[in-house]
């Protein structure tokens, strides 16, 4: 009997174990953009379903990488304002975020369910890296880990400059939602 | 005094053709991937080496214009709609078994995996805009293609 109980305690503790040390990953992620303001004569915003995520749930540390001309837009003119005037994308090609998981121990990845964390890194946009905290969530169901956050970054500090002449139709600060569902990494 | 009236008429002329370019220009949609002629059409393993061998030559010559690639099928994967408003969106992975470099082509919203009637391992036809590309030595590597629409398959 006793026998038993340790088996199957070392068994479920391998198995916690290996599923601690994994990393998962996509490449499918998501990040909306979002830059209209009240005055804006329609929506600014964008969307990139090219997102690269890898989390290591053991660590919590956590990386986001994005090209910037994988965000789509409606209108084509405004696609080439932001790759060109803005972001400068043949310049800055990609955008990153390294952070970790502050809270990490709060999450079990071993059990389904929705867990409330705080991200913490750095984010380099524009060639220009900056200090970023957000809260976020971690979802867990059937062995995928769903990862989300929305925070907003002031263009400023990534020196984007919005032209004068669109000053009031182009939000200073950009709103930035990212959603990713992880699978594992299989080494 | 005529010619302040025809000088008059011309910069109303002028105004209303600026007007319209401006107003044709803004409401600009994005190039249509299905229909448009490629700037680049070639096999997966020519674009991926092509990738490799030379990186910098590669993104000043495809990203940002529109790419053709025929090439084996690897994979299809579905994402789950953001909002209730919108439907699931799919990446097909193209590429060959042997190398970990691939192709992977973000579908534009409007395809329907339903009735692409797709079969892994065969080869296929897709054309999309290039973003770029994402050297990874953990993941493998990928050049990325946004937008993009069956042809010919």
């Amino acid at each position: 009997m006793l026998k038993n109980i340790f088996l199957i305690g070392g068994a479920l503790l391998l198995t916690i174990t290996n599923v601690q040390a994994q990393k998962f990953f996509t490449k499918t992620g998501r990040i909306d953009f979002n830059a209209t303001t009240p005055s804006s004569p329609e929506k600014i915003e964008a969307v990139n379903k090219t997102v690269t995520c890898v989390l290591d749930v053991a660590s919590g540390n956590i990386q986001f990488a994005v090209l910037i001309k994988g965000f789509t837009f409606e209108r084509a003119l405004m696609q080439e304002h932001f790759n060109e005037n803005y972001l400068e994308s043949d310049k800055f090609p990609k955008a990153e975020f390294k952070g970790v998981i502050t809270n990490n121990s709060a999450v079990n990845y071993t059990k389904d369910g929705d867990y409330t964390v705080t991200v913490k890194g750095k984010l380099t946009l524009h060639g220009e890296t900056r200090e970023v905290e957000s809260p976020g969530k971690i979802s867990v169901k059937g062995g995928k880990i769903s990862a989300s956050a929305s925070f907003t970054a002031v263009l400023g500090d990534y020196k984007v400059e919005v032209p004068t002449l669109v000053s009031d139709k182009v939000s200073k600060t950009t709103k930035i939602t990212v959603a990713c569902t992880l699978e594992p990494l299989k080494s | 005094m005529k010619n302040k009236k025809i000088l008059f008429l011309l910069l109303v002329v002028v105004a209303l053709l600026g007007a319209f370019y401006a107003y044709r220009e803004y409401n600009r949609a994005p190039i249509d991937t299905a229909a448009a002629a490629p700037d680049f059409a070639l096999m997966g393993a020519d674009l991926i080496a092509d990738f490799e061998q030379d990186e910098a030559g590669a993104t000043a010559r495809y990203v940002n214009k529109l790419i053709s690639v025929q090439a084996v099928l690897l994979d299809v994967v579905t994402t789950e709609a953001a909002t209730p408003d919108e439907k699931e969106s799919y990446t097909l992975v193209l590429g060959s078994t042997e190398g970990s470099t691939t192709v992977r082509c973000s579908m534009d919203s409007s395809f329907a995996l339903q009735q692409a009637s797709l079969t892994k391992g065969k080869s296929i036809t897709l054309q999309g805009i290039c973003s770029g590309y994402n050297k990874d030595e953990l993941l493998g590597s990928d050049i990325v293609l946004v937008r993009c629409a069956l042809v010919n398959n």
